[in-house]
This record gives C-alpha cells, sequence and structure tokens, in this order.
C-alpha cells in the first residue's frame, strides 16, 4: 500500500474495522440472547448499533479533520487520487 | 376514521407538492442558483437506496428473523467508507467519459461495445422489474391497510382488484408523468435532473421523520422504552427467540457483501450516486452522513417488529404492515397516514429513479443502436434527432411502469417484500465483476465482460427467476422440487447438488463463481482491439490520464467543423449544440468559423457531447461516420498512451531528479572552489604577515645584539641604534595592530561606534597628527574645503584611520621639497566624496585595483623599500564599504595619483555588513 496518504491510509483500516466489527466471529462473543441486556436492551442488538455508530463516528472524525497547518501532510503538494495504491 | 377520498387526497396531494418541488428546482437550476449543489443533499439523494423495502420490509424480517434485516445496511455502510476509494474513481471516470447509466459505464469501459451496454441494459430491466412492481405493491397494500382503518386486517383478507379500482396502478401512472416530466427535460442525460434530484431528497427526508415518528411512538408512547419492551418481549419464547444471532439464518455474510455491491451496481444508485452528482468532493461528507441515515432509519426496525410480535400474538397481521398497524391498533389515525405517507415517499422515490435510470439505458443502449442502423429508417439523413430520442426515452418510462405494474399484478403475489428486493440486488450484483475488474484492471476485456454477464445472467434467471415463475404458478410446479426436465441434479435451489444454503446464497454462489471466472479467464486468453485498450488505460488510470491537460486525443483530424456541428446538431438540438460550441471555442481561445479542419481535441470533443446525449458506442459510430478516411490508427494512439501514463512519467522523474543533481553537483563544486581559494589566501597572508614580521623583528635583534657585544659604545652611537630599535618596534606594534584590525573587521566583530562625524573636522584632526611628517620632509599640504559639511553616518575612529592612511600613503610617495598633496571635500546629492592628491610617481593601471589587496605593494625603486604594511589600503577599503561607501584611485604614470572614498550621505541606518574575504 505505498503511496497512500495518511488519510486514506486511515479509512482503508477503517473498512478492515467494520468488516471484523460486522461478521459472525466476533458477533457470536455477544450473542448472548436474552440473557444478557445493556440498559434493557439485548447484548446483541446493543453491541450492533454501538459499532455501528462508533465506525461512522470514526469515518467522519477521520474525513472531516483538517490536515495539521505546517506539518508533514501540508507540505507534500495533495495527490489528486488519494485511494489509488498500484 | 378514516374515509378512502381523505387517503387518496393526501396521496395525490403528495405527489403534487413533489411535483412542486421537482418544478421550483428545476426553475431555480436554470436561473443558476442550483438546490441541490450541497454534500448534505447528495447523501439524502443517495437515501433513495431506502425503498418501500426498507420501510415496510425490514419490520417485516426482524420480525421472523431477529436481526437478519441488518446486514443489508452495514454493507452500504462499509461501501462507502470504501467509497473514498472505489466511488471516487468511478466519479472520476464517469464526468470524464460523460457517463450517462451503468450500461454506459459498462459498455464504454470495455471499447463502446453496443453489445455489452445493451446485455447490460436487458439484465437491469429484467433484474429490477421484480423490484419496481414491489413498490408498487407496497404502495396498493399500504393503501388498503389505512382503508380498512380501524379494522386491522391481513392483506390477504382483501379480495382481487380490478385494475381500474387499484391505486397502484394511478400511482404507477402518475409516476410516469412526473418522470418524464422532470426526467427527460435534456436530451443529455449527463444533465443533472436537478428537479427529481431535489424532489428526491424531499422524499428521503419525510420517509426518515415518518419511520422515526412511528419507532418513536411505539417504544415511548405504547411501551415504556426499549427496557420496557425488551423485557416483555423476552418473557415470550417466541419472541425472545429472535433476540438471539440463530435467528438470522446461514446468510448474514451472504448479505453484507450483497448489498456492498448493490450501493454501486443498482441503476438507480448509479443515477443517484454517480450520474446526478454536481461535484466529485461531496463525496466526502457523503461519505459518513449517508451511513449516518441508515442508521438513523434502522434505529427502530426491531422495536417496532418486537412490538407487533407482541401486540398481535395470534400472527392475523402481515409482519410487513406493523409499521402501520401498530398506529391503527393504538388508534393513532394520524400517525397511520403519516406512515403511510412515508412508505409511499419511500416507493415513489425509488419508482421515479428506477424508471429514469432505465429508461436512459433503454434508449441510447438498446433502442438508439438498433434504429441507427436499420437502413430504411434513414435515421443518419433525419436533421434534427433531440426530440425523437426524447420520444423515446419517455415511451420507455411509460413502458417500464406498465412492465413493473403488470408484474406485480399477475406475479407479485406469491413474494414476501424482502425476497424481491434480494432477487433484484442478486441481478444487480452481476454487473460487478465487469465494473470493479473494469476500473482495476487493465487486463479485462470486452469478450470477457460479455462472457461473465452472460453466464451469471444466465445461473441467475435459473436460480432465482425461474423458480418465481413456479411459485407463480407460470411453470410446473414440480419444476423446483425436481428440476428441469426431471434431472435432479438442475434443480434450481440445489443446483449440481448443492444443498444447505439459503435460495440467495445459493444462487450468488453459482452465479458468481460463474460470472467471475467467465471475465477473468476469457480476459486472460483474449486479444483486446486497440479501443479496447485504450479504454481500459483511461478507466484503469484515470487520475493519471485525466490530470493533464485535455486528455489524449483519440482522433486524428480528418472532418471539417462544419460536419462535427451538424452532427451534435442533428442529437442535440440546434440550440444546445450552438451554446456547447461557443463555450469550447472560449474555453480554447479559438475562432471556428475560421477552422475548417477539425483538430483532435475538437473531434474528442464533439465525441463527449454526443456520448452525453446517446451513449458511448453510439457516439463513436456517430463520429467515426462523418470522419473521412483513415482517421485514426489505433495502435498509434495506444502508443502514445502508453507513452504518456508510464514511458513520460517515468522519465520526467528521471529528467527532475538528474537535474537536482546537476544543481547539487554544481553548487557542490563552487563551494569546493572557494574553500581552495580561502585557504590559498589563508596560506599567503599567514607567509606575509610572517615576512612582515620578521623584518623588523631582524633589526631589531641584530641592534640589539650589537649593544649587548659592545657595551662601550659611543653614547652618540647607542642613541642612534636605540631610537632604530624603537622604531621598528613601534612598527611591529602598528603592524599587529593592523592585522588584528583586518581580521575583525573580515569576521565581523569590529566594534564600530556608530555615529554622526563631521568629515571635516576628521579631515583637520588627521592633518594635525601628521603635519609634523609633513613638515620634516618639506612636502606642502593644502586643503580645499567647503564651509558647510553635513554629517555622515560611521565610527569617528575608523573614517580617521582611513584618512589618516591615505594622507601618510601620499606623503611616503612624494618627494622631499618638490612634493604637493592635496585634501579636497566634495558635497554631492547623494555622498559626500573625500580625495588625496600627490604628485608622486603614479600607480600604473594593472596596479590600481590590486593595491587595495592585503599586503601588496608597488615596488617603485625610485623611493626604495616602502615603510607602509601593506595593510592601509585593505583596511581602507573594508572600512569605507562597511559604511555603504566606496575607494577608488585614479593615476598615471609619473603624473601622481588621486585616492579618493566616497561615503553616503543618507545611509542613516543599517551598515552593510562586509563582504567575506
Amino acid at each position: 500500500m505505498k503511496g497512500l496518504e495518511p488519510k486514506s491510509a486511515q479509512i482503508g483500516a477503517l473498512v478492515m474495522l467494520g468488516m471484523v466489527l460486522f461478521n459472525p466471529p466476533l458477533l457470536e462473543v455477544f450473542n448472548a440472547g436474552a440473557t444478557r441486556m445493556v440498559g434493557g436492551v439485548p447484548l446483541l442488538f446493543f453491541y450492533l448499533f454501538f459499532a455501528w455508530a462508533v465506525l461512522i463516528g470514526l469515518m467522519a472524525f477521520v474525513i472531516e479533520r483538517r490536515p495539521r497547518v505546517g506539518g508533514e501532510r501540508t507540505a507534500v503538494p495533495k495527490r489528486r487520487d488519494p485511494g489509488k495504491a498500484d | 376514521m378514516l374515509p378512502g377520498w381523505l387517503i387518496l387526497a393526501t396521496s395525490f396531494g403528495y405527489l403534487c407538492v413533489l411535483f412542486a418541488i421537482a418544478y421550483y428546482g428545476d426553475k431555480r437550476a436554470d436561473e443558476g442558483h442550483s438546490l441541490i449543489a450541497n454534500p448534505y443533499t447528495y447523501a439524502l439523494s443517495i437515501a433513495v437506496y431506502c425503498t418501500s423495502w426498507t420501510f415496510y420490509g425490514s419490520v417485516g424480517r426482524a420480525a421472523s428473523n431477529g436481526i437478519d434485516f441488518l446486514p443489508i445496511y452495514l454493507g452500504p455502510t462499509l461501501m462507502f467508507a470504501l467509497g473514498w476509494f472505489v466511488l471516487r474513481k468511478i466519479l472520476r471516470i464517469s464526468k470524464f467519459h460523460r457517463i450517462t447509466s451503468i450500461a454506459d459505464f459498462v459498455s464504454s469501459r470495455y471499447g463502446k461495445s453496443h453489445l455489452l451496454g445493451g446485455l447490460v441494459t436487458v439484465i437491469a430491466v429484467v433484474g429490477i422489474m421484480p423490484y419496481i412492481s414491489l413498490q408498487l405493491k407496497a404502495v396498493s397494500t399500504s393503501f388498503n391497510v389505512v382503508l380498512h382503518y380501524p379494522d386491522i386486517a391481513s392483506p390477504r383478507g382483501i379480495g382481487y382488484v380490478t385494475l381500474f379500482g387499484d391505486t397502484a396502478f394511478y400511482v404507477a401512472m402518475v409516476l410516469a408523468a412526473f418522470a418524464i416530466l422532470f426526467g427527460t427535460r435534456h436530451i443529455d442525460a449527463t444533465e443533472h435532473h436537478e428537479g427529481m434530484v431535489a424532489a428526491i431528497v424531499f422524499e428521503s427526508a419525510v420517509k426518515l421523520i415518518a419511520f422515526l415518528a412511528v419507532g418513536g411512538f411505539v417504544a415511548f408512547t405504547v411501551f415504556d422504552g426499549f427496557a420496557d419492551l425488551f423485557a416483555q418481549a423476552a418473557a415470550v419464547p417466541e419472541v425472545q427467540r429472535l433476540m438471539s444471532f440463530e435467528a438470522a439464518g446461514s446468510n448474514w455474510v451472504t448479505l453484507t457483501m450483497l448489498s456492498m455491491v448493490a450501493i454501486i451496481c443498482l441503476p438507480r444508485q448509479f443515477q443517484m450516486a454517480v450520474v446526478e452528482n454536481v461535484d466529485e468532493s461531496h463525496l466526502n461528507k457523503a461519505i459518513w452522513l449517508f451511513p449516518l441515515y441508515l442508521f438513523l432509519i434502522n434505529l427502530f426496525v426491531l422495536p417496532i417488529a418486537f412490538a407487533g410480535r407482541l401486540s398481535f400474538l395470534d400472527g392475523h397481521v402481515d409482519a410487513d404492515t406493523y409499521v402501520l398497524a401498530l398506529p391503527m391498533a393504538h388508534h393513532r389515525p394520524w400517525l397511520a397516514l403519516f406512515a403511510y405517507i412515508g412508505g409511499l415517499s419511500a416507493a415513489t422515490a425509488m419508482v421515479i429513479v428506477e424508471t429514469v435510470a432505465l429508461s436512459t439505458m433503454v434508449c441510447n443502449d438498446l433502442v438508439v443502436p438498433v434504429l441507427l442502423r436499420v437502413p430504411w429508417l434513414r435515421l443518419a439523413d433525419r436533421k434534427d434527432l433531440s426530440r425523437l430520442f426524447l420520444r423515446i426515452r419517455r415511451g420507455a418510462i411509460v413502458f417500464i411502469l406498465l412492465l413493473g405494474y403488470l408484474y406485480f399484478h399477475f406475479i407479485g403475489g406469491s413474494y414476501a417484500l424482502v425476497t424481491i428486493g434480494l432477487v433484484s440486488f442478486a441481478a444487480a450484483a452481476q454487473f460487478a465483476p465487469a465494473i470493479f475488474g473494469g476500473i482495476y484492471w487493465k487486463g479485462g476485456t470486452r469478450r470477457g465482460a460479455l462472457a461473465g454477464l452472460s453466464l451469471g445472467f444466465l445461473v441467475w434467471i435459473y436460480t432465482l427467476l425461474l423458480p418465481a415463475f413456479a411459485l407463480s404458478g407460470w411453470l410446473p410446479a414440480d419444476f423446483t422440487a425436481a428440476g428441469a426436465f426431471g434431472l435432479t441434479f438442475l434443480k434450481p435451489y440445489a443446483l449440481f447438488g448443492l444443498e444447505g444454503m439459503d435460495h440467495i446464497s445459493h444462487a450468488l454462489f453459482w452465479s458468481m463463481l460463474l460470472n467471475i471466472g467467465a471475465y477473468v479467464a476469457v480476459s486472460l486468453v483474449d486479444r483486446p482491439s486497440p479501443t479496447e485498450r485504450i479504454q481500459a488505460t483511461l478507466f484503469v488510470e484515470v487520475f493519471r490520464q485525466t490530470s493533464g491537460e485535455s486528455g489524449t486525443r483519440l482522433w486524428r483530424g480528418s472532418a471539417t467543423v462544419e460536419d462535427l456541428r451538424t452532427l451534435v446538431e442533428r442529437f442535440l438540438g440546434h440550440g444546445h449544440a450552438e451554446i456547447a460550441f461557443a463555450a469550447y471555442a472560449r474555453r480554447n481561445r479559438i475562432d471556428l468559423n475560421s477552422m475548417g479542419e477539425a483538430d483532435g481535441d475538437l473531434v474528442q470533443f464533439a465525441e463527449r457531447l454526443l456520448a452525453g446525449a446517446i451513449g458511448a458506442a453510439s457516439a463513436r459510430a456517430m463520429v467515426a461516420s462523418v470522419i473521412k478516411g483513415e482517421g485514426v490508427s489505433l495502435d498509434e494512439i495506444m502508443q502514445i498512451l502508453d507513452e504518456t501514463s508510464q514511458v513520460l512519467e517515468y522519465s520526467r522523474q528521471l529528467e527532475q531528479k538528474s537535474k537536482a543533481l546537476e544543481d547539487a553537483t554544481a553548487e557542490l563544486q563552487a563551494a569546493n572552489e572557494r574553500l581552495k581559494e580561502l585557504d590559498q589566501l589563508k596560506d599567503e597572508f599567514l607567509s606575509t604577515v610572517t615576512h612582515e614580521l620578521r623584518t623588523p623583528l631582524t633589526s631589531v635583534r641584530s641592534f640589539s645584539e650589537i649593544l649587548y657585544d659592545t657595551p662601550d659604545l659611543k653614547t652618540e652611537e647607542r642613541q642612534k641604534f636605540l631610537g632604530i630599535i624603537i622604531r621598528e618596534s613601534e612598527r611591529l606594534t602598528r603592524l599587529i595592530n593592523q592585522v588584528l584590525d583586518l581580521t575583525k573587521i573580515e569576521a565581523g566583530r569590529m566594534d564600530w561606534q556608530m555615529g554622526k562625524v563631521d568629515l571635516k573636522a576628521v579631515i583637520e584632526d588627521a592633518i594635525a597628527t601628521l603635519s609634523h611628517r609633513f613638515q620634516e620632509r618639506s612636502i606642502a599640504l593644502r586643503r580645499e574645503l567647503p564651509e558647510n559639511v553635513p554629517a555622515v553616518m560611521g565610527d569617528r575612529d575608523q573614517l580617521m584611520q582611513v584618512v589618516i592612511n591615505l594622507l601618510s600613503n601620499a606623503e611616503k610617495f612624494c618627494r622631499p621639497k618638490t612634493g604637493n598633496v592635496v585634501v579636497s571635500l566634495k558635497v554631492g546629492p547623494d555622498e559626500i566624496v573625500v580625495s588625496i592628491s600627490d604628485n608622486g610617481p603614479g600607480i600604473a593601471l594593472k596596479d590600481q585595483e590590486l593595491i587595495f589587496e592585503k599586503f601588496h605593494q608597488v615596488s617603485d625603486g625610485t623611493t626604495g623599500n616602502p615603510t607602509g604594511s601593506g595593510l592601509g589600503l585593505a583596511i581602507s577599503r573594508k572600512i569605507v564599504e562597511y559604511f555603504g561607501g566606496r575607494i577608488w584611485v585614479a593615476s598615471d604614470i609619473g603624473k601622481g595619483a588621486v585616492f579618493s572614498f566616497a561615503i553616503p550621505l543618507r545611509r542613516a541606518a543599517a551598515p552593510r555588513a562586509v563582504g567575506r574575504a
């Protein structure tokens, strides 16, 4: 993945995080049926919506954050294709 | 009580609001004030993804399978995060090639192939048709449910309705009118349908608010919050079962992946996210805003589903209608009506966008290519084709909606809402290999895509569509159970004996296996045509190819400007073509009227204009028809493309690097030379200084030795020797002081006492100091000093040093008795010039600059060994230059010399640093 902007790398990491969070091996961990409730909500439901909200929050954070002024990031002219990693 | 007329009036009133919004949106767009040019409306427009399937079907699915509805929304969340890479690339490509639809995209990528565009269109129409009919069914069902208020009847109990007694039919007709009015305003399909998008944005907001209202009502009014709701649910064993992951069934991962693909490959999503996109940068916000929308609209699905199960324990109410039935059961007619409007907005938004997207595809990729090939129609000779094409598109809209309605009417009854949606998703997923392969793999070819798409589509028909027909009684019922022709290994739900999977996963596995397999395998053995290779390069390397000016020339000019203009006029209409060409001429600062032959850029421009209207494949064919002669050598273009993309890139980088290296080398060399020079200077300086020191030292030592060895020396003689020793020591001291001064100045460590200096007084003082020497040798000293001399900035002692140096120099070189020295001072506009002239031997021209160097002494026999150290002039120059002035000499051999220095008047501050030696 050479040549990726920091932001692109962060988003790529978030996609992978989402894949792990939303799929079975981890879902089984929180699969407690009605035996465990968080604030009155079944653990599985709570976990899925919580993880979803966190992921959306992280995406918003990564995308909306401005690059530090004067830092390394602004010193390099912005590539027009943040996603291309060939 | 909700009377039928009220529901009808509300429905059509709502649709009228949509018309008004769309009309206003278009009006604003025409005035240049876009309503939709911001990331928030963009994100909301993509929410057309949430159809009535979401609005009613999610609850239905949750009521029977628990959390199983969620992957349909988690997938798009992940895909939108990936959209940072994938969607951005598709957007860039589509803007560059003026892509009008998903069929156009695929066709354009694989060498602008008519066949491929047509195939994609057929798959889309056949695959999406059930989905459109699903929306109509939802409208019809929900209308009937609300109509029977307060009787919460199951729609299954409602008898057969006649065609003209069915609300869905009228709604379909109104939607057709809407799509025609606001979806086919321009022939150029890449122009944004702003009014339509504005209406969709409004609908997205309405359905979200409606669903949240119902959800909030159920969770907080009917029940006492989530805890109460889930606690009651946990007490009922069959409802409690839904809380575990096992209820969701085995296809969780399949559904996630399917919805990931669908969010891009569904024609309406492509239309909204790509074709209607106003600005690529809007994507950034949509990446998290759209998932946030999905999150919000799903927040109350589980509470509503559980509440429905608890409220209707005997199961006489269809779970798909819980959203309506719950407010009705708790006697909230207005909330039920609002929920119905929410469902209506979800359904109509999908139908509108889908029909507009499909009609563009049917027109551009199916009908037009055929019409242009039928010779007896003589379309190629018609003057203005834009009206004809608009009519074709409008006809296609009516055709698609009617087909969708008929499908619903005759076959749709056999399915639950969710299943129909997934069947359509699976059809759209067939585009994925061709699209994603197409933008990341240059090796994918037209034949590969054709093979993959056809095989995937056939498997889809066999494993999903035909069983649906069988269920509806259109095919023998044992088709599903026994397989085609009674061959058990051909059972559509267990193809080749693959059992134990749900129908969707099963169909997806086989169709994707054959689709991707054929795409890759055929592409690998295929030899693509030059056009394919060009398009592949342009798509895969879109960021590199579009960053340059106007991209690559794919045509070599042998068409006249007039031919091109006529061609474009025929398809876009006179006015549009005129505006577009004028804009092009303005942008490139050329006069098209005076240009006979069109250059490659203009031809390409015309092709892209046409592509926006009739699709890439037809546009290419049309432009080729007016290009005379050979036109293009594709191999040549390919070469250019490859060069621009790779070789040129590398060579450019190499050039930059080597240039940087050269610069660095030159700098190093210069620095090295300078160092060497400095070294040499230092050596010379040292040797001269030591030499100069040795001379007086030697004489001091020898005279001291004489005095030491001969104590009985005569007093007179001793005095004379001691006098020499004192003089030589003084000389030594002076020399050392001068060396110290010089090094101090050069190192910048001199302690300058800056202040206002009266040069006249300085000269008088210097003369006073030296006057006895002049008198000793009887040299005349005259001064020519004006009365008033303005002060200059400087160090008084140092300036005095300069004058003394120059005066003693003059004195030294003059002959006794006849010597004549004149000191003069002139006040100029900018500077004060002090000159000291003598009538000595003068200085040869070649020496005039050298004498200001360190230790340079003019060897001249007439004056014998000079008493100077050779440093006086060098120091003087450093001092004068420090104050921003200059020093120079004018002289001819035998006619004396004039030493002058000038000090600037206005240099009150910031004396210039003396240049390093």
